[in-house]
């Protein structure tokens, strides 16, 4: 995936979310964009997501700059998959319907083709046995994992995902990491925020850390962690884990 | 021997409090014993009057209180439609971002929702519908009970959509839906789930609100009860009617409601 970002900035009324963030990725499969909490790290995915206009800024992905009016955004959306923290799901469509239905909607597939696609990447995921149930008959694990199934099932460009596990029990954060691990392994583009450092480490060719709204620090996977200043780590972790 | 279970026998008066069903016999007991206790209340109070029954008149008269009765039902029918409408218009202008629509859909539920129905009937009768001319007294009543009780759909229906978590808008964005699709297969359904209680009750008020209109004269069902009753004088038989008419279609709106409830269930 190429992602190319310019002095992007985000303002809100009390905030500045965005300050002059700058990032570059060429040919990487997976990145993930760590940092406190309010660093910036959700606004910078919701923006590259196509969800939030940004105050200013160039933001290109795969070498198409992103036209922020809403019809080109939605549009642009179609490319992507998106993951949020929790409650994903429609409550109300049981989960093979959380995935047929914007299919059939959103891309104008015929039925049987969207529930055939849908039930191939549930089989994958070891997810068939729920493909009939409601959201609440399931876990919040499996829950994420129906959604990240969802995101893919549009074999998107880039898989975004924000802190996908952080609104989970430790025990079925594992669950999601693994799927998203697999993903990362047969070479899905994704760009992660996560409070999961090990997981980060392991899952990711390249890391960025965010904070006051801009990369205050990057590196490949392999050594960012080493290198990254222990006050600097003990902060963010003391940070993330009070 | 499980609790509340004492003396070997359940006791049929009362439910336990695991939140079991009352069995069958359990209750249909303590239904007719509610049924005693009210019949009972009435004989006395009758009784001490000396009130002797003749509900031939119901007979006699069942013409004009059928008609009277058609009336109602069909008043109710198209004020439910369309208040629903209104309703739905008026949530529409609540969320709407050009402040005018906003405003006016505000000042409408306040309006109305601040105002006695009865003073409503009357000014609506003779100074609107006088105005502009209106005389058809059923079109007349139908559009003062949809405009009255679209305002309290409004409010239904725009609580119902903020009930709905901001959660499912931004990922319904995110997967392309437009805006229209958004509302349509994902808010809708859910917002009409849960108001639906609300709603039925607001259609149950509906229906006995109409008789209201026998203020300005409307021929429905309470202004031809009311008519046989200045005529016969029998009160108890033909206002016991006239409450058992209401009853007929206030409690099939509940019975649908709750079998509708049952059926868009997706909540634990």
């Amino acid at each position: 995936m190429n992602l190319d970002i310019r002095d992007l900035q985000m303002h809100y009324i009390k905030e500045r979310a965005l300050d002059g963030l700058s990032m570059k990725v060429s040919g990487l499969r997976s990145i993930a964009v760590i940092g406190p909490s309010g660093g910036g790290k959700s606004t910078l995915l919701r923006v590259v997501a196509g969800l939030e206009v940004p105050t200013s800024g160039y933001v290109a992905v795969n070498g198409r700059p992103i036209d922020y009016e809403e019809k080109a955004l939605r549009e642009y959306r179609k490319r992507i998959g998106v993951v949020f923290q929790a409650y994903n799901l429609f409550p109300h469509w049981t989960a093979l319907q959380n995935i047929t239905v914007p299919l059939a909607k959103v891309y104008g597939m015929e039925r049987d083709e969207a529930v055939e696609k849908a039930m191939a990447l549930l089989k994958k995921f070891n997810l068939e046995q729920h493909a009939g149930k409601l959201p609440v008959q399931l876990s919040g694990g499996q829950q994420q994992r129906i959604s990240i199934a969802r995101a893919m099932a549009r074999e998107p460009e880039i898989l975004l995902l924000d802190e996908p596990t952080s609104a989970l029990d430790p025990q079925l954060t594992k669950e999601v990491l693994d799927m998203v691990l697999a993903l990362k392994e047969e070479g899905t583009n994704i760009m992660m925020a996560t409070h999961e450092m090990a997981f980060a480490k392991r899952a990711s060719d390249h890391v960025f850390f965010i904070d006051e709204g801009k990369v205050a620090k990057e590196g490949s996977s392999l050594t960012f962690f080493d290198s990254m200043d222990r006050d600097r780590l003990a902060e963010f972790l003391s940070h993330v884990f009070d | 021997m499980k609790h509340g279970e004492g003396w070997g026998m359940r006791n049929i008066f009362r439910i336990d409090n695991r939140g079991g069903k009352p069995g069958l016999l359990s209750r249909w007991t303590n239904i007719m014993l509610v049924g005693i206790f009210i019949s009972a209340i009435f004989l006395v109070a009758l009784a001490s009057l000396g009130y002797r029954f003749d509900w031939s008149v119901i007979w006699v008269y069942r013409i004009k209180m059928l008609r009277g009765y058609g009336m109602t039902f069909l008043l109710a029918l198209f004020s439910i439609i369309i208040s629903i409408f209104i309703g739905a218009a008026g949530a529409a202008g609540l969320q709407c971002r050009i402040l005018f629509f906003r405003y006016l859909s505000r000042a409408y539920v306040e309006g109305i929702r601040g105002t006695p129905f009865l003073v409503q009937i009357i000014f609506f009768y003779f100074i609107i519908a006088t105005a502009v001319g209106l005389n058809n007294k059923f079109i007349v009543g139908v559009l003062i009970l949809s405009i009255f009780t679209g305002a309290y759909v409004t409010e239904i229906i725009r609580g119902g959509i903020q009930s709905i978590p901001q959660s499912q808008w931004v990922t319904a964005r995110s997967l392309g839906f437009t805006g229209l699709q958004t509302y349509r297969f994902i808010i809708f359904p859910q917002v009409f789930r849960r108001i639906l209680p609300a709603l039925a009750g607001q259609m149950s008020s509906l229906v006995k609100d109409s008789s209201l209109l026998s203020v300005i004269a409307v021929s429905e069902l309470t202004q031809n009860v009311l008519e046989v009753d200045a005529i016969t004088f029998r009160t108890f038989e033909d206002l016991t009617f006239l409450m058992l008419g209401y009853l007929l279609i206030t409690i099939p709106i509940s019975i649908l409601s709750k079998w509708l409830e049952r059926k868009y269930y997706y909540e634990s």
